[in-house]
């Protein structure tokens, strides 16, 4: 997978770089906005990293540029800012993701694979002996085929895609029920206790009042 | 400042009050002295008329000037003089107020009863006088002249010769009467402006409401201001007067922005600069870490990791903590749904919890209201007070988060079964980079500080108490309801 950085800050840039080759991508780093405009149009990324100080066209810029040609290629804004002001402004001008620059190397390789999936690019996702295939809707057990209702797919494929992190019952009623959910009722806790019953209860953990956690062996 | 309560319209109400109240009682003084002035000389006219007429209506011949001095009463005097239709009928000429017209007709109507008549021979005898009169001269000059009688009464008196009789003719009217007409004159005079001063300065005192109206209104406008908006004021609405105060008020306003923008780009500047070098520190750790590492150096490495990462901590709290300054522009409130602010903030931090095997629970009634306040800094506060329960706490231990509705508000705690905190360490616990004696946990001292902080932004107060099960540490906050009971406004997914 082909990934653009656009960094100025040489040693920012050569070792994201580093980490991000060492985590399986193929890294192309460039220093300012006008190249990357260029290589944009030129090359086939699967998403680019932009910092937003960047000398002459800045970050926003040159994502501005970018959405106005069209591209719905995923952006992930990797800055030193972080007022909600900064924010707003960086999913304004078209952001798919924003992060802070101290955030953990890992959760920033989970977002960008993410952000890769979600662009449709990754059809299959895996998690310990779960997998699924959400082109086939296909969901599958150390090989053997689980037999899950259209509900209980939508549920799986939120847990595994946020694998080792707590999602919030308002995020899986969302993803399984759409917006005009009723969160008074007890549905999604009966479709958690389907699944759980058919993937096993271990590795589904509930944090009560918050929401439930898919744990990666 | 002994004279903090005297406002400027108390001053302009006392000087108006003051100069008016002077003004008129001079005004007042001078038109009632030119009036008792002509009232005097009007009644020494009618004296001297009246012994004109006395003298005329005697008329002495050579027999009478021989007789012996008679005597006739006063009364019966008078009613001879309103026979001459002259003295009778005139009225009293000249501007003098009608008061003492009336006062001075009443008097007439026994005036001639009141006054002594004396008629001297030229050789020194006395030929006539009422019965009132002394047997001596009343007056030993002619013309007008004051003299006391043996009572001590004060008369006006008049003396006239007559050099057809070889007689003088003196006639004396008691001062009392001008005294009485002085008096109502004063009095008429006076009247007036005793009922008139109320009312003057009743007038007085709207005239000066309505004249500073604008400077009431502006100090209103002020007032109403949101505090942090920092727009200059409008220049044009205002009077001639208050514009200076106005046009230094907006400079002041202007300069204060300018502080607050300068203070502000150096926290966004110093975050850039601080972040830059820590990120690349963690990114190259990270590639080390998964690459080059082996089993000796692992180690080596998780500790630099931490200090890594306890360094960021520090520099982000920091740099919460500058924008949380009171001299930066106050945060934007609005209706904040407590329990999905609280179930996304726990989900990011339950997989810290569950990692320490700790059960995080979160306890929110159902259908809270919304309340007033800033998302972002509300998130913060709890995630700094969740942080530190599950630092603070024991693995295996337990960590509540409850929200519960109380007095027009809902009240936000984190409760934990871990060592706590003792009562006389609780307020200092909130104090900047202070930390409790013993700890091996890898605070920063500042995230209690900021909790604190964010509280107090919230015109609330951050409260520490006991835990659960009689151990352990509460931390709570009360938020009040928005006013607006609109129904619940979905909260954005926080990130």
């Amino acid at each position: 997978m082909k990934l653009l950085i656009v960094e100025d800050d040489a040693m920012m840039g050569a070792s994201l770089q580093a980490a991000l080759t060492n985590a399986g991508f193929e890294v192309h780093w460039l220093l300012d906005g006008e190249s990357a405009l260029v290589a944009l149009s030129n090359e086939f990324y699967r998403a680019a990293v932009l910092d937003i100080t960047l000398p002459g066209m800045d970050g926003l810029s040159l994502l501005e540029h970018l959405r106005a040609s069209g591209s719905t290629l995923p952006v992930l804004m990797l800055t030193a800012r972080d007022t909600t002001r900064d924010k707003v402004q960086c999913f304004d001008s078209g952001a798919d993701d924003f992060l802070v620059k101290t955030t953990d190397m890992e959760e920033l390789i989970a977002r960008l694979r993410a952000l890769i999936r979600r662009a449709g690019y990754v059809g299959r996702i895996s998690v310990g002996e779960l997998m699924i295939d959400t082109d086939t809707h296909v969901a599958t057990q150390n090989g053997q085929l689980l037999n899950l209702s259209n509900r209980e797919f939508d549920l799986l494929q939120a847990l595994m895609i946020h694998a080792d992190k707590v999602v919030t019952r308002h995020q899986l009623e969302e993803s399984v029920f759409g917006l005009s959910r009723n969160s008074e009722s007890n549905a999604l806790e009966v479709h958690i206790h389907h699944l759980r019953q058919k993937i096993g209860e271990a590795s589904l953990k509930t944090v009560r009042g918050v929401g439930y956690m898919l744990v990666k062996p | 400042m002994t004279r903090k309560h005297l406002t400027l319209s108390h001053r302009l109400l006392m000087a108006l009050g003051v100069v008016s109240f002077l003004f008129w009682s001079v005004m007042a003084t001078l038109s009632t002295r030119d009036n008792i002035r002509e009232v005097n000389t009007l009644y020494d006219v009618h004296l001297a008329h009246t012994a004109k007429a006395f003298l005329f209506l005697m008329d002495p011949d050579d027999n009478t000037l021989q007789s012996t001095p008679s005597v006739m009463p006063a009364a019966d005097i008078e009613q001879l003089l309103n026979t001459w239709p002259d003295l009778a009928s005139r009225p009293v000429p000249g501007e003098a107020p009608t008061a003492a017209k009336a006062t001075a007709s009443k008097i007439g109507q026994r005036y001639g009863a009141s006054l002594r008549y004396q008629l001297w021979r030229d050789d020194g005898k006395l030929l006539f006088r009422s019965d009132n009169a002394p047997t001596t001269p009343i007056s030993q000059t002619l013309g007008y002249s004051d003299a006391p009688d043996a009572q001590g009464k004060g008369w006006r008196s008049y003396a006239v010769h007559d050099n057809n009789h070889r007689v003088k003719i003196i006639i004396s009217e008691p001062q009392q009467f001008r005294g009485q007409i002085e008096h109502s004159m004063i009095l008429s005079a006076a009247t007036p402006m005793a009922l008139g001063l109320p009312v003057l300065f009743l007038l007085l005192w709207f005239s000066i409401w309505r004249g500073l109206h604008p400077l009431a209104a502006l100090s209103q406008e002020i007032t109403k201001r949101a505090p942090g908006n920092l727009a200059p004021m409008d220049v044009h609405s205002v009077p001639d007067e208050v514009r200076p105060i106005v046009i230094a008020l907006n400079g002041l306003l202007e300069r204060v922005a300018q502080t607050l923008d300068n203070e502000r780009r150096f926290t966004d500047d110093a975050a850039h600069q601080l972040r830059t070098p820590l990120a690349v520190i963690q990114t190259q750790l990270y590639t080390v870490r998964h690459t080059l590492a082996s089993e000796p150096h692992q180690q080596a490495l998780d500790q630099l990791q931490g200090s890594v990462a306890r360094s960021i901590r520090m520099v982000n709290q920091l740099l919460a903590l500058a924008r949380l300054d009171p001299q930066q522009a106050p945060p934007a409130f609005s209706q904040v749904n407590l329990t999905t602010l609280s179930e996304t903030v726990c989900a990011e931090l339950a997989t810290l919890a569950l990692q320490r095997q700790q059960t995080m629970e979160l306890l929110a009634e159902p259908g809270l209201p919304s309340v007033e306040g800033n998302a972002d800094l509300l998130s913060m506060l709890l995630s700094n007070l969740l942080d530190n329960a599950i630092h603070y706490t024991p693995p295996g231990g337990t960590i509540h988060v409850l929200l519960q509705p109380t007095r027009q508000g809902v009240t936000l705690s984190v409760c934990d079964d871990g060592p706590g905190i003792t009562p006389d360490q609780r307020d200092k616990v909130q104090q900047r980079f202070y930390r409790l004696a013993g700890q091996n946990q890898p605070g920063t001292g500042l995230g209690l500080a900021i909790c604190k902080r964010i509280a107090e932004l919230h015109h609330s107060t951050l409260t520490l108490a006991e835990g659960l099960q009689g151990h352990g540490l509460t931390a709570s906050l009360w938020l009040p309801t928005s006013d607006v009971s609109t129904p619940k406004p979905s909260q954005p997914p926080h990130h």
